[in-house]
């Protein structure tokens, strides 16, 4: 007997169960075939991006209340941010508040922020669907959530609406809305506001928490700095709302890639680029930041937040599981390059994938060349005989 | 997909050494998806209630342009002409029962609907084919099958890729596919109804090797469908989940189809009522359905016969208030009252249930480029360039990307998963419409 004809009971058959379960419970359709039809569509998928990246606001939002607390202790208040006024009206400050307390001002300072950008969101959605005679467009909570964890904590809540004003109109709706836009709109809504206000939004560094600007201006000795590597993994570092835990946003990729959601191609080629290329750099470079491990460039900044949760926005993601590769590589190919060779930019892993996202097109449309090479020469030996 | 290394071989080698040989291929398809839908029949074929209608679907035929050789209230017999091809005369689509013309129902801009007929169940079976020996079926001349075939309406059982119309008769084929799996959800096990119709498939088989030396039958692993080797016929083995069984598949692993419409395949019961047409001189007009789906009381299979009109069918076979379906839930076809008939190439039916509000669930503008579709897509080539391709509207781009060999039901898996809710299916028929006749 064949051993194919095993096929109930092998691990490719319970493969390809747990890949149906990955789907939610089918519906039946009226209409034309297939009248029967899974249940996942355009909102299920973006809503799952927001159950993935929940681990990551945790911690990022407990790191955040971390930093205001001892920002707010350091008398750092004189600097004005409203934030700074809140922990020390909750008397949450310094470097030795609990936790729970940690989180609990970090979820404070963050509601308000998530609550402006829903808002104007949902506003612009809402007028498009009226003006546009359609129904409201998906996503617009993904949108809403993604775009609030990749701005610091201390953002000013009128730069909070006009950067998700700009990333709805113009980086979502001119284009035709979800399914159509070409890079993610939170991703160009917080690199507005990062050009548009450069040094507002920027987590201010503190000596007390590594961050990447700290790391980059050599402010922390990274040689025998394994304990602090790891904290900066988990989550102990100061930086964006969702950013802190490289460690819970690429298990929040793994979620999504395993639900289907996401390509863990695009992840995995990122990771693998900037090892490759960090380790380029180490090898030619000789400054501080050429130096760095790619570990160091894998757990700070915004890198493993990008790679697993702006990068792989289904309607942006090369079409092509090769192209998914590629564009993976590319950023992480991007991001060490951006950060070495101008340290003093906070970010440029945000960077990298706004330009590995223009060139999707670009990709898929090599990689289709390359296996329609094959096709045809397969196609000239059966016509052969 | 994976042709094997050895597998490959084995075909470039069957095609070079080649007609009489005859080699067994096995093909490993990776990706797809068997959907549980509820109402599995039980595999095993019951006698139904008898029908007192039956009818020709005119959705049934691809780029169909009739011209009707009948009228309503005509007595017709099994095997009589009922209209033919408007561009090619001289293929026929004929009765399937001897009865009276019930009614020709024709719809915008007079498309046929359907010819229905009261079939007269006092008719004698008309024997009207000389009856060939069994040693001569593997001696007869391509012109004579083809004649036949063309004579009987058989013919009409075969079609094409591209476009999956009637083939031409004037048109060699590079091969013909027969299709003797099924892994749709509640399909009929091709296995056990040919076990019943052994002799008829081998001799149906035997006549179509007169028309190509290459016939590939397209089965699981090990169904051991034929007890003999046949000159000119492969057995093409295919392993994997939906659509493993499906004929595009079948032909995207063995070759390549371009614009020519020479690729044919045929369904494994018209095999059999080819065998029988030859060998016994006989039209046989039985089919054997599977009756599932979640409205089936007793999902089985049932052996009812061609164009079989449902509502005498499934008389006392299914709940009240149910969607019935001709063919798959994938790829079948709801009924209206003018079109409530087995389709022609349906080898089952099912009982669903009505379907519910999905005004929130209409597709949206763009495209989400999510693994799913890789998941349930079995050829080499990436599917979603081929989908936007298909849904732009970019004839082209679909045709280089490989649209020509599929149907509406190869894309039925694509419909399935896509979060954006699109219809892959209709966009693939419109864009081969196109093809078809450029403006």
């Amino acid at each position: 007997m064949n051993r194919l004809e095993e096929a109930p009971g092998s691990w490719r058959h319970a493969l390809a169960q747990l890949a149906a379960r990955n789907l939610r419970p089918a519906k039946y359709v009226a209409g034309t075939a297939p009248l029967l039809r899974g249940a996942t569509n355009a909102d299920t998928v973006q809503n799952l991006f927001l159950a993935a990246s929940l681990p990551a606001f945790a911690i990022g939002a407990w790191a955040s209340g971390a930093r205001v607390a001892t920002a707010a202790a350091a008398s750092e208040g004189a600097r004005g941010h409203w934030q700074w006024g809140l922990a020390a009206a909750l008397d949450l400050t310094g470097a030795d508040v609990h936790w729970l307390g940690q989180l609990a001002l970090g979820l404070a300072c963050i509601a308000p922020a998530l609550l402006v950008a829903a808002a104007v969101t949902a506003f612009w959605e809402l007028a498009f669907a009226v003006s546009r005679q359609r129904r409201v467009d998906a996503g617009w909570p993904m949108l809403t959530w993604l775009f609030v964890l990749l701005l610091p904590v201390t953002t000013p809540l009128y730069m909070v609406a006009l950067g998700a004003t700009f990333a709805v109109v113009i980086g979502k709706h001119i284009f035709g809305g979800t399914g159509r836009y070409i890079v993610s709109p939170a991703l160009l809504g917080v690199v507005f506001l990062s050009y548009a206000y450069s040094s507002e939004v920027v987590m201010p560094a503190s000596a007390g928490m590594p961050s990447w600007s700290l790391v980059a201006a050599g402010a922390i000795e990274i040689s025998s700095a394994t304990g602090t590597w790891l904290a900066a993994l988990l989550g102990r570092e100061s930086g964006t709302i969702g950013t802190p835990s490289a460690l819970a946003c690429l298990l929040g990729a793994a979620y999504l890639a395993q639900r289907g959601a996401i390509s863990a191609r695009t992840v995995g080629g990122a990771v693998l680029g900037l090892i490759a290329t960090a380790a380029l750099f180490a090898w030619l470079g000789d400054t501080a930041v050429a130096q760095l491990g790619w570990h160091w460039h894998l757990s700070l900044g915004s890198f493993g937040f990008a790679v697993a949760f702006v990068a792989t926005d289904p309607t942006t993601m090369p079409l092509t599981r090769t192209g998914r590769w590629v564009y993976g590589a590319l950023i992480g190919i991007l991001t060490v390059t951006i950060r070495v060779a101008n340290p003093a930019h906070p970010e440029g892993s945000l960077t990298a994938v706004l330009l590995a996202g223009l060139c999707v097109p670009l990709i898929d449309a090599a990689v289709m060349r390359v296996k329609l090479r094959a096709r045809r020469a397969r196609a000239a030996e059966i016509a052969r005989g | 997909m994976r042709l094997a290394a050895n597998n490959r071989q084995k075909y470039v080698s069957a095609t070079r050494l080649g007609p009489a040989q005859c080699v067994s291929m096995l093909i490993d398809v990776q990706h797809g998806l068997d959907i549980a839908v509820p109402g599995e029949p039980e595999q095993a074929v019951h006698e139904s209630a008898p029908v007192a209608q039956v009818a020709l679907m005119g959705r049934d035929y691809a780029r169909l342009r009739p011209a009707l050789a009948v009228e309503e209230g005509q007595t017709v017999q099994l095997g009589q002409t009922l209209f033919t091809d408007r561009s090619r005369p001289n293929i026929r689509f004929t009765s399937p029962a001897s009865g009276r013309i019930a009614a020709i129902h024709r719809g915008r801009s007079r498309r046929l609907v359907s010819i229905v007929i009261d079939v007269d169940p006092g008719a004698a079976a008309a024997c009207t084919y000389e009856a060939e020996p069994p040693a001569a079926l593997a001696k007869l001349t391509p012109q004579a099958v083809t004649e036949r075939l063309l004579q009987s309406g058989l013919w009409t059982a075969l079609r094409a890729r591209p476009y999956d119309a009637v083939p031409d008769p004037a048109i060699a084929p590079r091969a013909i596919f027969v299709t003797a799996m099924d892994t749709r959800p509640l399909a009929a096990d091709p296995a056990v109804v040919i076990g019943l119709y052994r002799s008829e498939f081998m001799q149906g088989l035997t006549v179509l090797s007169r028309l190509s030396q290459r016939i590939f039958v397209c089965a699981r692993p090990a169904a051991r469908l034929l007890d003999a080797s046949i000159a000119g016929v492969s057995v093409a083995e295919f392993a994997g989940p939906h659509p493993a069984g499906l004929v595009g598949t079948h032909i995207e692993a063995l070759s390549v189809v371009d614009e020519v419409p020479r690729h044919w395949h045929i369904g494994y019961q018209d095999v059999i009522a080819i065998g029988r047409l030859f060998a016994a001189g006989q039209l046989w007009t039985d089919r054997i359905v599977a009756l599932g789906g979640p409205g089936a009381l007793r999902p089985r299979l049932l052996r009812t016969r061609l164009g079989a009109s449902l509502g005498d069918l499934l008389d006392a076979e299914v709940r009240a208030g149910q969607r019935i379906v001709t063919g798959s839930v994938l790829d079948g076809r709801t009924t209206e009252p003018h079109t409530h008939y087995l389709g022609r190439y349906d080898t089952q039916i099912c009982a669903l249930p009505t379907a519910g509000d999905t005004a929130a669930d209409g597709p949206i503008s763009g495209m989400l480029s999510v693994e799913a579709f890789e998941r349930v897509w079995p050829f080499a080539l990436p599917p979603l360039p081929l989908l936007r391709a298909l849904l732009s509207g970019d004839l082209d781009r679909a045709q280089e990307f490989g649209c020509l060999g599929l149907a509406a039901e190869d894309l039925a898996l694509c419909s399935y998963v896509c979060p954006a809710k699109h219809d892959y299916g209709a966009a693939l028929t419109r864009s081969l419409e196109a093809l078809h006749e450029p403006p």
